[in-house]
């Protein structure tokens, strides 16, 4: 065999180059690539939150790391995306979308047909169970899974953050990241989030959002109360609004917010025929406004005055925006998320300057997240101490964005790991 | 395979190709109604304890050990010799593989081994076990309260807190997984 090896390599001086370059290759070191590269997972479940958090690390990351990282967003349905980054639709396929890799669950295993494997660095978002067809390949080649867990401001939360979750298969090794307000937890995605901007830009800031998306350029000069929830029923707070000595522009976004705000607005016998836009109550104006991209409403809440917002996304918008908010949590079984609301209540405790203030919010933020029926929170109350409770939550975003930046966490985790350090 | 949540102290898992023993499992809930547990655990291949978070859905390859009812003979130099009740075999077992256990063997005790592959693992004691007191000081006529504790030293050589009224020579019933005194036999 070996001499007829030697007779064709004699007869093809192409075949001996062609030998000795793959020799050649196979001895030399390889040169290890500087790009970090990353891959992360997202399982759709229900609302926005899910692709919502997840394009948004993808974009933190991109533009905090540039060039030093490849990143691919895996999703396993597109709608959500498509209407945050305002598009008709996305097709089912491998594409592009501003800039990052977008690659449909069900494409994944064309995707490996073609000789791509997976990274360095996986996230799961939220725990999710990436395809069996990625994880096969894992052990080859990734190095760092993160299990990027839901937030909370519970004690045992940052206890688990960056705990290893030792796994049965040799390769990677898992950690789990905690999201919260904790200087040593995960912390939450700031990088992308606007503050608010100073008394003299606010005018002109509002002008230009409202331009932009679609607003009455007369309702910059309102107190503006951003209102995205899971369908609170907000009687009360229209009819405080209809009389209040202020005039109001309550911007209504998510299905479940207008429908809720819909059936207060005509069960109260307003002439309206459905579907309405705008409706002028007294004091109050409401805008049932169109999906907005995520700059866009990040953008509004902290042009606002006040938020009802809701879910983690949200919260962490409202929380950076430095204005004040209540906060409407995931709806759990036997009504866990009562205890998720306290441990943030604990937390904001040590910010507010003036203990009635103090009591006046964390009554009004359990009542709020106790029933979908008939809120009560006194919302007259709670508009008079907006300027009170301002200073304090602005000195909260100040905070949380000096130590408590997810991506920038996750970025250093990641590279740290990827150098054995 | 078994879930992470449905895991209990005492179970055991194998992870890596190494056995682990579940010491303790703690349950929290995360975000919309998922979970996530910590859990401590032994490495039973190389001793080492270590504190790991999972996913409740995480799946494992539970283990499932042949347990053995093993009575205790005697021990000799270090080494503790059991006869399997059913087979009449004897083996030995070190101070390391009875760990705590050995606090309350008294002979002819019945206690249960749990082997893997061939080799002990792990021993279940009886929850309580009634145990002699060889020594303790003379507590004083009138305390019956059993609030204050002295120490009292058993047939086993386990030193115990015991309430004042307890004699040397009297028998007192031991809670295993703990090691503290639960009363008196008469």
């Amino acid at each position: 065999m070996v001499l007829l090896f030697f007779q064709i390599c004699l007869a093809d001086s192409d075949l001996i180059a062609k030998w000795l370059m793959m020799f050649y290759t196979a001895l030399m070191p390889k040169e290890k690539s500087t790009c970090l590269t990353i891959d992360v997972f997202c399982q759709v479940i229900d609302h926005f939150g899910d692709a919502g958090t997840a394009w948004r690390l993808c974009r933190e990351l991109q533009e905090l790391a540039g060039k030093s990282i490849t990143l691919r967003l895996f999703i396993d349905d597109l709608k959500p995306l498509a209407s945050l980054v305002i598009q008709p639709s996305i097709p089912d396929a491998i594409q592009v979308i501003d800039g990052i890799e977008v690659i449909p669950w069900q494409a994944i295993s064309v995707w490996g047909k073609s000789g791509a494997h997976p990274a360095e660095v996986m996230i799961e978002m939220f725990g999710c169970d990436p395809p069996p067809c990625y994880m096969a390949k894992v052990p080859l080649f990734t190095r760092l899974i993160l299990n990027l867990e839901y937030f909370s401001c519970e004690a045992w939360a940052t206890d688990f953050h960056l705990r290893e979750s030792l796994l049965d298969f040799s390769g990677p090794r898992k950690f789990f990241f905690m999201p919260g307000l904790d200087v040593h937890s995960g912390g939450i995605m700031s990088s992308s989030r606007p503050s608010y901007p100073t008394d003299k830009l606010q005018l002109s800031a509002r002008q230009a959002w409202l331009g932009q998306n679609g607003g009455q350029l007369e309702w910059a000069q309102r107190r503006w109360l951003p209102i995205y929830t899971y369908g609170q029923d907000l009687d009360s707070l229209l009819k405080t609004l209809a009389h209040d000595e202020q005039k109001t522009l309550v911007l209504v976004m998510g299905q479940a917010s207008q429908d809720a705000l819909r059936s207060n607005i005509l069960g109260n016998g307003n002439d309206l025929k459905s579907p309405f836009t705008v409706s002028d109550l007294g004091q109050c104006t409401v805008w049932f406004c169109p999906f907005f991209s995520q700059v866009s409403f990040d953008a509004l809440l902290a042009l606002a005055d006040f938020s009802l917002v809701r879910g983690e996304d949200s919260l962490a918008g409202a929380l950076l925006s430095g204005r004040p908010f209540l906060w409407q949590l995931y709806p759990q079984a036997q009504n866990h998320q009562l205890v998720k609301l306290e441990a943030f209540l604990a937390y904001l405790q040590t910010a507010w300057s003036d203990e009635a203030l103090a009591r006046l919010y964390n009554q009004a933020a359990k009542n709020f997240n106790i029933s979908t029926e008939s809120v009560w929170v006194p919302w007259a109350e709670i508009m008079a101490a907006i300027p009170d409770m301002t200073s304090d939550f602005s000195l909260v975003s100040a905070s949380l964005r000096e130590s408590c930046n997810l991506t920038r966490k996750v970025l250093e985790f990641s590279t740290h790991f990827s150098k054995g350090v | 395979m078994k879930e992470a949540q449905e895991l209990r102290v005492g179970n055991f898992v194998k992870i890596n190709n190494d056995l682990h023993l579940v010491l303790y499992a703690i349950y929290n809930k995360g975000g919309r109604n998922a979970a996530v547990m910590k859990m401590k655990m032994k490495n039973l291949n190389n001793g080492s304890i270590i504190e790991t978070v999972y996913k409740a859905n995480d799946k494992f390859n539970q283990v499932f050990l042949d347990k053995c009812d093993m009575q205790f003979l005697y021990d000799q130099d270090g080494s503790y010799t059991f006869m399997d009740q059913e087979t009449f075999d004897q083996i030995d077992l070190t101070k390391d593989d009875l760990g705590d256990a050995v606090n309350y063997l008294k002979e002819q005790m019945i206690i249960s081994v749990s082997m893997y592959e061939g080799r002990p693992v792990g021993v279940e004691l009886p929850i309580a076990v009634e145990l002699k007191i060889t020594y303790t000081e003379p507590g004083n006529k009138g305390d019956s309260s059993g609030r204050v504790l002295k120490q009292a030293t058993l047939e086993t050589g386990y030193q115990i807190g015991v309430p004042l009224f307890c004699e040397t020579g009297e028998t007192i019933r031991v809670d295993t997984r703990n090691g503290e005194y639960m009363e008196r036999v008469r």
